[in-house]
């Protein structure tokens, strides 16, 4: 999977790459089980401090998106993704709260707020993962 | 014999001044003089004006000092060694200064046109990583040069079952009629001292191989598969292209070994003595121009992307000294030429400039 990293953004680099890594296995584009690159390879490749890296793998590895093995490296969850947790939607509606708060500020109705959405999780999400 | 060092000049000559004088037609195509832009920009008018002018001022300047060290070597050749020995390396010398002042000030100017040019100040600085770079094929297997140690250890052998044929001073140098320079008595440190020499080229090599398949990834925002495609082909190529000349350097000095042994008529020795450094440099030249940095002139697109790569002018010290304390990076392809670079912030990389050097003054120092 091909990452595209905004270097002059005000999202921090280890942000933008906890977001494509988890939007690529949403997506299909990094399978369960396939090899993602050592944590000095990748800090090496973006060219940033291996700490920077080691935070995006540790928080993944978390969350149980990913396994970090000392011998055969990084790959991404061959037994697949967590469910959604109640731990997780707890978690996940703080996220939204701000978001959904600006959107009302400014005016959006719920239908636009929700279109939004939908555009988005089309975008990112499998066909398959649709249907189920 | 100054008709001899001409020679060696022309030799030196054509594919140094080749390279230096087209070296921007080789570059990326996200590169011009050291600055990063789009590869659009890279193709327009002006920025191919400058590449022109670039290379026909300096066939000019380098042609005019080719001819004043022909001339001069001419000169002294019928007076005394000494002035002669110097006109080479000072040829050199002015050589690397004016390419040096050359590139510079065609850097600085590529400079203000980048900042006069629209849009470039506002453009997104986006930066493509391949997770799955690496699983390309990017160097040989390491375990070609088991080939090399092969021939190593059968040198080795070779000289050692050999050792009470061998005459009691061994020959170390020659010049360049094959009269004996200089000779040692017969020890196992002498006789086997090529074969040191090989070991330490063999690690050498090994080394570059390694950095081939792990130096920093350089991938092109505007069209990340056909960047990635030509990094991997530029990278193989040039893996090859170590193994096969470790070999036959190697080889090189498996056959003087064997030449103190059962002598060979002293033109074949000078002969294959000079063949093989001059096939080596050529194979290099030859590949460099099919092959263009990170592979940009293999199948190049019709028509060059606007996007702009990542702007990281400011870690390119004169567009020729890469310089990123928080890079881990050692090694990284080169900006403005052909090859690989190292990482000037990190003590790694001195570490390893400073190892070779030192193999170096050491070797020098030693054989006076």
């Amino acid at each position: 999977m091909i990452i595209h990293l905004d270097m002059q953004s005000e999202v921090p680099i280890y942000t933008q790459l906890e977001h494509q890594i988890v939007e690529g296995i949403a997506g299909g584009k990094l399978q369960p089980g396939e090899l993602l690159p050592s944590v000095r390879q990748l800090a090496s490749d973006v060219g940033i401090n291996l700490h920077t890296v080691n935070k995006v793998y540790t928080r993944l590895k978390q969350e149980g998106y990913i396994l970090v093995h000392r011998q055969r490296g990084v790959v991404v969850n061959p037994e697949g993704m967590p469910s959604a947790t109640s731990e997780f939607l707890e978690k996940q509606a703080a996220e939204l709260r701000p978001i959904i708060a600006e959107a009302i500020l400014r005016g959006m109705s719920r239908q636009e707020l929700t279109e939004i959405m939908e555009q988005i999780y089309t975008e990112i999400a499998l066909p398959t993962k649709e249907e189920s | 014999m100054s008709t001899l060092s001409i020679v060696v000049l022309t030799l030196i000559f054509i594919p140094l001044i080749s390279s230096l004088a087209f070296m921007p037609y080789l570059t990326r195509e996200t590169v011009s003089f050291g600055i990063s832009i789009s590869e659009e920009i890279y193709r327009s008018e002006p920025v191919r004006r400058m590449r022109k002018n670039y290379a026909l001022i300096s066939l000019l300047l380098y042609g005019l000092l080719y001819l004043l060290c022909a001339f001069a070597l001419l000169r002294s050749g019928h007076q005394d060694r000494l002035e002669e020995s110097i006109w080479l390396p000072l040829f050199i010398f002015l050589l690397i200064a004016l390419s040096s002042g050359l590139f510079l000030y065609f850097h600085f100017k590529m400079k203000q046109l980048k900042r006069a040019l629209p849009g470039t100040a506002e453009a997104k600085s986006i930066l493509a990583v391949d997770t799955k770079y690496r699983q390309n094929k990017l160097a040989v297997s390491n375990h070609w040069f088991w080939l090399h140690v092969a021939l190593i250890a059968g040198s080795v052998l070779y000289m050692l079952a050999n050792y009470d044929r061998l005459p009691g001073q061994i020959a170390l140098k020659y010049d360049f009629q094959g009269n004996i320079v200089e000779s040692a008595a017969k020890s196992y440190a002498t006789v086997l001292s090529l074969n040191a020499a090989q070991i330490m080229m063999l690690l050498l090599f090994l080394f570059i191989n390694w950095s081939i398949q792990h130096s920093k990834q350089q991938t092109y925002a505007g069209d990340p598969e056909r960047s990635i495609r030509q990094s991997s082909i530029f990278r193989h190529r040039w893996s090859v292209f170590s193994l096969l000349s470790s070999f036959m350097t190697i080889g090189l000095f498996s056959f003087l070994q064997l030449n103190m042994i059962q002598p060979v008529h002293t033109s074949v020795m000078i002969s294959v003595t000079l063949a093989i450094p001059l096939f080596v440099v050529l194979f290099a030249i030859i590949l460099s121009f099919l092959t263009g940095q990170g592979g940009s002139r293999i199948k190049r697109p019709a028509k060059g992307s606007n996007v702009q790569p990542v702007d990281d002018d400011h870690l390119w010290k004169l567009g020729m000294f890469y310089y990123n304390p928080s890079d881990p990076s050692v090694f990284v392809e080169k900006r403005s030429g052909i090859g690989w670079t190292i990482n000037h912030a990190h003590p790694a990389a001195w570490t390893v400039v400073g190892v070779i050097l030192i193999i170096v003054i050491v070797s020098i120092l030693i054989s006076k």
